[in-house]
């Protein structure tokens, strides 16, 4: 019954318009960053490196792909968590709200079957999602910038060369999936304590900008609360990117995460199966 | 000895203060149009949701086909058919998928020739393709009794089916409500506040009042001596008007609006009004007891 509800899910999903916006949105982000740097791009890298080319000498291609995957990650991953919201969100409280929870709930089917089966639809688009950004980002930054190390400066500057960006730029992905993931699980459990399609992706993206900014502001409160807000593990793809490499903080960071899925998903299945369908 | 298919007993639901159902209880047997009456608040949708376990009950018991329901939960949903309130659909989707998307979770999931048989039945055939929302009320109203039907259900629970219809969309459904029960012997379950409705339709019925039962049985023994008059529908109001003074009706106008003339007769007079207007060329579109349940709790008390 889970794999019939689950392709009922998508059906649906991929049927209505609105699926497609955010795939529409990260198309047109990313073209657009991409055509911007290749027409632009030598004199944004001479901006950004003017300091250190008095004590540096730079040589070869860093303007290239993988500095641009690099630059539309640090950049969407703040704004996808919307796009993601804005469908995620409307899983169940767009059937509450619409009436057809009706129909799917005197079915012959367990409220968790469905509920599993729409949860694994909102992390299907949330992956794919991803995925499109991943594709995209490589290739256009391939063809229209070329292949090249990569040159990132954070807390220290680290120059990674060519052949060993690949891999971290999976990595980078994957966990970025993850991070997600967890957007889409708490916009899933929004969605089922509401019966409107809007509220949960208000509440998401308040939560997620409220975390952001507190996190963000260096006073010993925050910093204190910084490890309870589970933004703070959504940046866990930065260490892909960061040397010494270190597994065993990408798997606390990927575990904090997974945690949070579980609890999210959790929390709706046990809230699903006491709601009496007023809608 | 009829076979109880549906047995409620002392069924209750509050909301905070507000006790939507209190100690409701009653018996759907099998082969019966049920009609579930009461007035708009009495508790009937809160009711009806307790029946497909879309709401859970504070307490009593909801036995169907002889199971518990809460315990055979989906053995139980797998045997009925419903529409609860207004029929809702995926509007950007066609009939046919709209159906398909209910039919596969089904215990069996339903084939697409089943799925073509009942719209055909219910005479949306020719939009099964055509997107939901571009559907009237009557439409969806029928396509809703399409996936009631899908899985040849032995019950069908519906929730003012009728409601927000023309008169002719009333009449469509109430004739493809009642076929269901004459050609395959499904039993239905019909909640409505429109007291006429229930007695052209039901066999037996509950009338309920603030979540509790007034009275439950034989709908023509409920209704026996009640009678508020005769509504005549007919094209020619105007030559009706003018023959009924010289008939043995005369002096029975009520009152008359466009086509719907209200006479003061009683319910066993309608054979003999339907053949005059025979004899007299007149044309019938409906004649048919005009009762309304206000009047009836007004008769009670």
């Amino acid at each position: 019954m889970f794999w019939q509800a689950l392709r009922n899910e998508l059906i649906k999903l991929f049927s209505r318009g609105r699926s497609y916006i955010a795939f529409g949105a990260v198309v047109f982000i990313v073209g657009a960053i991409h055509l911007a740097l290749w027409v632009d791009g030598a004199n944004f890298l001479n901006f950004q490196t003017s300091n250190l080319q008095e004590q540096f000498l730079f040589e070869g291609n860093l303007l290239n792909g993988n500095l641009s995957a690099y630059i539309i990650l640090t950049a969407l991953l703040v704004h996808i968590p919307f796009l993601i919201a804005l469908v995620t969100g409307d899983l169940l409280a767009g059937e509450s709200a619409s009436g057809t929870i009706r129909f799917l709930l005197i079915r012959p089917i367990r409220r968790s079957t469905l509920v599993a089966a729409k949860f694994a639809t909102a992390i299907i688009y949330s992956t794919l999602l991803v995925l499109s950004m991943a594709l995209l980002s490589t290739f256009m930054g391939r063809w229209l910038l070329g292949n090249g190390d990569l040159f990132v400066v954070r807390d220290t500057m680290v120059l990674f060369d060519a052949s060993d960006v690949s891999w971290r730029m999976l990595g980078a992905y994957a966990f970025s999936i993850l991070g997600m993931a967890t957007v889409a699980s708490l916009s899933f459990l929004f969605s089922a304590i509401t019966d409107n399609a809007v509220t949960p992706i208000l509440l998401t993206m308040v939560i997620i900008i409220a975390f952001m900014i507190l996190s963000s502001i260096d006073l010993s409160l925050f910093k204190a609360m910084k490890p309870f807000f589970f933004t703070t593990y959504m940046n866990g793809w930065k260490l892909f990117f960061e040397d010494p490499f270190s597994w065993s903080r990408i798997a606390q960071y990927g575990g904090a995460l997974l945690l949070h899925v579980v609890i999210f998903f959790g929390f709706t299945q046990w809230y699903v199966q006491r709601k009496d369908i007023l809608s | 000895m009829p076979t109880p298919i549906l047995s409620v007993r002392g069924l209750s639901k509050s909301y905070g203060n507000f006790q939507a159902v209190n100690q409701l209880s009653f018996t759907v047997n099998e082969g019966d149009v049920y009609g579930f009456l009461g007035p708009n608040g009495a508790g009937k949708s809160t009711t009806i949701r307790m029946l497909l376990s879309l709401i859970f009950p504070d307490s009593g018991e909801v036995e169907l086909f002889g199971k518990n329901l809460y315990h055979h939960r989906e053995w139980v949903l797998s045997q009925i058919g419903a529409i609860v309130e207004k029929p809702d659909f995926y509007g950007y989707l066609s009939a046919m998928r709209n159906l398909e998307v209910l039919g596969r979770l089904q215990t069996v999931p339903v084939s697409r020739s089943r799925m073509q048989e009942v719209l055909h039945w219910v005479g949306l055939a020719d939009r099964a393709n055509s997107p939901v929302k571009t559907f009237s009320q009557g439409m969806k109203q029928r396509l809703g009794l399409a996936q009631a039907l899908l899985h040849q259900p032995k019950l069908i629970i519906l929730d003012e089916p009728t409601n927000g219809l023309d008169p002719q969309g009333m009449r469509d459904i109430r004739e493809l409500i009642l076929s269901l029960q004459r050609e395959q012997g499904i039993t239905i379950f019909l909640s409505s506040h429109i007291l006429s409705e229930v007695e052209i339709m039901a066999n037996r019925m509950v009338i309920i009042q603030k979540g509790k039962a007034v009275v439950e049985g034989n709908v023509r023994d409920i209704l026996r001596g009640f009678n508020t008059g005769l509504q005549v529908e007919t094209s020619q109001p105007g030559a009706f008007l003018e023959r009924l003074g010289g008939s043995a009706f005369s002096g029975s106008l009520r009152r008359a609006e466009e086509h719907k003339i209200i006479l003061n007769l009683a319910a066993d007079q309608a054979p003999a009004l339907a053949a005059w207007m025979v004899e007299s060329g007149l044309p019938i579109e409906s004649i048919s007891p005009l009762r309304t349940l206000e009047d009836y709790f007004i008769s009670q008390t």
